[in-house]
């Protein structure tokens, strides 16, 4: 309804989300730089394997070859698999499934047929991102290995070229002859077999890009032996003939066999469509049908289904449409279990180390749940798709629904992820004080991840797109499997403190992109609004993540110059990385001015001073008595206890006792309370806030900072201007400074 | 019931609606009268809280249609231009999910849902996936949406866009109906025949403006001495108008 309403006669300006869309290339881009360089880093690893692998073996490399014959045969073997993997998922991720087909009204235009056709292949071929990434960078690195330097790049570039315009020729063929064919729902589950062969075919070419070492793929590379070499020259192997050839005439020759390849490709299959073409384009009505009235048994009404009635409406909806939709289900329940299944199968190793090591376990049961909410949690609102419209006439907040949504798939995820452990703990016997911890971690961090996917989900979802395959914006899925490698840490990480670290900003992460997504949400439909600027939490934790960065390199710089004072050192960090977030967002502020900014005085409410003076000595009282408790009870080691001991320069101290706090006060109790205050009530938002500020402190001074944080958070709450937390803050400096002198 | 506050809607550069002010009473029947493109769809949307306005505002039953969207929902029922359904839901299932959806118990709407569905017509195909409906039946079961919550207010786009005759005359009726229940509908369209048959009041809005508005009889006697809704629709849609629209 929307994207055709808005887009009516549009104007220059009307376009999508021309208003709303800007800088969006620099994310992308950087992501398609990394993935490059980890598929390069990949490539070196393959051939590094395949030498050392065959190393040992009698035979000598071919005449006019440049690696031994089972090298040759293995590479062979990878391009097949990943010829496979890219057919497959180019297949899944095909419209084939939409009832109207572009090709259809192109076909009405005067165009020849083999214009068409042949316009439609080079667009295939060249746009095959995916192709680009898995071909270019192991095709190139073949080459460079064979010793062909700097030519090693045309080489490369060709041989990924034979290869994608040989898939692009297959996909045609394939989508011409399915779409003739075979109607709507047996297509479904094509793209749905789609979907599951090509994630299998991918990790068996990955199997053996692995760092050795782990006992990958041991049982592939006896494959290896068995492949003919007369993969060579079929329609995926020949272009691995100009990469693997030592001289120039190995590759010219190949470079022909390549190329008279393609062409009887190209001819077979613009003959078999035209010949496709000419009995029409579809096979009649494409729609998939339900099943009409006569056919059921009359329902008796008194009776719900027993089944939906565990869930709410919309979880019920979601339910049935994933019961119904067999790709939907192929993706959310199916291919987590591939996937995982697959990294057992391959790594022999790992499935040692899951059975012994907890932590292993417990990244399993972590993987397997991600997987699952990465095509569940993260579609939350693609699946609505173009019946979006219809949530937005009920009288409920669509972030409610989306959050009861994500309960659901966290339920389903955590279902997974308990059966991973029931296997482990019964099957393996692995039960400890470790395992109960690590499973707690993993079983609260799922809900957490289920929120953030459908956080991220939203972010990526462009509703007034009309094509499905641009409504989601991969960078956002990148970005989710990033978040998520990065729990990977807290599994591994051990102490108490350390995971309840984890816990806590994962945690706020997920409430900071939560409170982004209530602000879009009600602009989601519009093409040109976009939400008043307002403060929220994730200014605050960018603003509290540069602090922290800021103050460790002033530290490091510090120390590399030889700073003698590390107490001096740490009170200098803390006030240039004050003064320079304080700065940058300050900056950032006046620019977009948002609605909620916090003020640092307010002459009518003046209260604030003598609360804050209050809360200030108090904090001064706590951090007195607690430094007394360490001195005495030798907690911390002693150069941990000496700090922040300064003899440094009066007048650098007078500026650390008077400025750092209206830097931090500024970013602690300005944008993170304030933003945590948007959607927590004052206790948790005065805890939270509390945490963060103790976080980026050493750890010997966290208990009192924390103190501090609460008195501050609280003085500001009760004065709403930032005055009072400053003298909070500048109290207890000046004090802690004091009683340091005089010791 | 509906008012509208110098709404306006500005795409970048376009001003699809510019300071539309109008007020729709309890119990009647509104139509928007417009050509293709002149602003209907963007005015409903804001009305429905989908799109933001500009500037100006909307309210429904005193709530303003964009801040409360949520809330206003209780009163309005809403038929778009183009309804678009999930892919793997029956007719039954969706119109009871959207009772469920408005707060009724699943007996209640599973009862609401068979009387709509009756009533409109669509109990032969209530069990067919409602994508693969055709555009009538569609557009029937959108109405049946709208309807299911027994609204105070009906916004409606195109209600009878792509029905055939029959269907057309009954959902006309039944739309004279629910206004004279004391239901205050709102609804587009460029079918001037039946805006002649069931509205009590008009109003036309040309390049995102309303160049006119006011009863069948007012608006007829005002703009061509004697003349048909269509001459009067013509007359003031001629183009003459100063076309700022764009700048």
């Amino acid at each position: 309804m929307y994207p055709r309403s808005v887009s009516k006669n549009r104007g220059a300006g009307r376009t999508g989300e021309a208003g709303k869309r800007a800088g969006g290339w620099l994310a992308p881009s950087l992501l398609a730089l990394f993935f490059l360089a980890q598929c390069c880093y990949w490539s070196v690893l393959c051939l590094r394997n395949l030498n050392r692998e065959f190393a040992f073996s009698f035979s000598s490399p071919l005449p006019g070859f440049a690696f031994r014959p089972e090298v040759v045969r293995g590479l062979l073997l990878i391009f097949l698999f990943l010829f496979v993997a890219n057919l497959a998922a180019n297949l899944a991720g095909s419209e084939m499934t939409r009832p109207e087909w572009d090709l259809e009204w192109l076909a009405a235009l005067p165009i020849p047929p083999p214009a068409l056709i042949g316009a439609r292949i080079i667009e295939k071929a060249l746009t095959n991102s995916t192709g680009w990434l898995v071909f270019l960078p192991l095709s190139v690195v073949t080459s460079w290995f064979a010793g062909w330097g700097v030519l090693s790049f045309l080489l490369g570039i060709s041989a990924t070229l034979f290869l994608l315009f040989t898939l692009s020729l297959l996909e045609l063929l394939l989508e011409f002859f399915l779409r003739r064919t075979l109607p709507a729902p047996q297509l479904r589950n094509i793209k749905a077999l789609g979907s599951i062969f090509g994630v299998i075919f991918l990790y068996l070419a990955l199997s053996m890009c692995m760092p050795a070492g782990h006992g990958y793929a041991s049982f592939l590379y006896s494959w290896i032996l068995h492949t003919p070499g007369a993969l060579l020259y079929s329609p995926s192997g020949a272009p691995v003939g100009l990469l693997v050839h030592k001289r120039r005439g190995g590759v010219m020759y190949s470079f022909v066999w390549a190329l008279v390849l393609l062409a009887l490709e190209s001819l077979i299959v613009t003959g078999v469509v035209r010949a496709i073409l000419q009995k029409g384009f579809v096979m009649g009505g494409s729609r998939e049908s339900g099943r009409r009235r006569k056919s059921v048994p009359a329902r008796n009404p008194d009776r719900a289904p027993r089944f939906f009635a565990w869930f709410d409406a919309i979880q019920a909806k979601e339910v049935k449409l994933l019961l119904r939709d067999r790709n939907f289900m192929a993706q959310t329940m199916v291919l987590p279990f591939v996937m995982i299944g697959a990294q057992l199968l391959f790594n022999r190793g790992l499935v040692e180390a899951a059975s012994r090591h907890s932590s292993y376990m417990a990244i399993l049961a972590f993987g397997i749940a991600a997987y699952t909410l990465m095509f569940s949690a993260f579609q939350s609102l693609g699946v609505e798709g173009g019946a979006l419209w219809l949530l937005y006439c009920f009288p409920q907040p669509l972030e409610r629904l989306i959050l009861r949504k994500s309960r659901l798939w966290a339920g389903i995820a955590l279902i997974y992820s308990i059966a991973v452990f029931a296997v482990g703990i019964g099957l393996h016997g692995l039960w400890s004080r470790e395992t109960m911890y690590r499973m707690t971690l993993v079983l609260m961090a799922i809900p957490i991840y289920a929120l953030i996917g459908s956080c991220l989900g939203v972010f990526s979802f462009q509703p007034l797109e009309s094509l499905n395959t641009r409504r989601m914006r991969t960078s956002f899925l990148y970005l989710y499997m990033f978040l998520i490698s990065l729990f990977a840490y807290a599994i591994f990480v051990r102490g108490f403190w350390s995971r309840m670290e984890q816990i806590v900003l994962t945690a706020l992460l997920s409430l900071a992109l939560w409170q982004k997504v209530k602000d879009r949400i009600p602009y989601l439909l519009d093409p040109t609004a976009v939400a008043p600027a307002e403060v929220s939490l994730a200014d605050g934790l960018i603003a509290a993540m540069l602090f922290f960065v800021i103050q460790g390199v002033v530290v490091l710089i510090g120390v590399r110059y030889g700073a003698k004072n590390i107490g001096f050192t740490q009170w200098l960090a803390f006030l240039i990385a004050g003064a320079l977030t304080f700065g940058v967002f300050r900056l950032g502020y006046w620019r977009t001015k948002p609605g909620n900014i916090a003020r640092f005085f307010d002459s009518g409410k003046s209260q604030g001073i003598g609360f804050g003076l209050a809360m200030g000595t108090a904090a001064l009282g706590f951090g007195f008595v607690y430094l007394e408790m360490v001195a005495h009870l030798r907690i911390f080691s002693p150069q941990l206890r000496g700090l922040p001991i300064s003899t440094g320069e009066p007048w650098l101290l007078a500026l650390a006792v008077v400025f750092t706090p209206v830097f931090e006060e500024f970013i602690f109790r300005g944008l993170i309370y304030s933003g945590l205050r948007r959607t927590l009530g004052v206790g948790a938002s005065v805890a939270a806030s509390a945490a963060i500020f103790a976080l980026v402190y050493p750890a010997p001074a966290a208990i009192p900072v924390f103190f501090l944080g609460v008195c501050a958070a609280l003085s500001f709450e009760r004065s709403q201007t930032l005055l009072a937390p400053v003298l909070v803050h500048a109290i207890y400096n000046a004090g802690i400074l004091c009683i340091r002198h005089m010791s | 019931m509906i008012e509208t506050f110098s709404l306006s809607k500005q795409y970048g550069d376009f001003k699809a609606v510019e300071d539309l002010s109008l007020s729709v009473a309890k119990g009647e029947v509104f139509g928007f009268l417009g050509p293709n493109g002149a602003g209907k769809t963007t005015t409903i949307l804001m009305l429905m809280g989908i799109l933001a306005p500009s500037s100006g505002r909307g309210a429904i039953g005193g709530l303003d249609c964009f801040k409360d969207r949520v809330e206003v929902k209780r009163m309005v029922g809403f038929l778009p231009d183009n309804p678009v359904f999930y892919d793997f839901l029956r007719g039954r299932e969706l119109l009871e999910f959207v009772a469920q959806m408005h707060g009724f118990p699943f007996r209640e709407a599973q009862r609401r849902a068979g009387t709509l569905l009756g009533e409109l017509g669509l109990e032969e195909v209530s069990e067919e996936f409602a994508v693969n409906y055709s555009m009538g039946m569609k557009r029937r079961l959108g109405l049946a949406c709208a309807l299911v919550h027994d609204p105070e207010v009906l916004i409606l786009d195109e209600p009878t866009n792509g029905l055939d005759p029959r269907a057309s005359k009954e959902v006309q009726e039944r739309l004279i109906n629910q206004a004279r229940g004391g239901k205050t509908i709102f609804l587009s369209t460029h079918l001037l025949d039946m805006a002649e048959r069931i509205c009590s009041r008009v109003g036309i809005i040309y390049r995102g403006k309303l160049v006119v508005s006011g009863s069948l009889d007012e608006v007829k006697s005002n703009i061509v001495s004697g003349g048909s809704l269509e001459k009067v629709f013509l007359e003031v849609t001629r183009g003459e108008e100063p076309m700022d629209a764009g700048k």
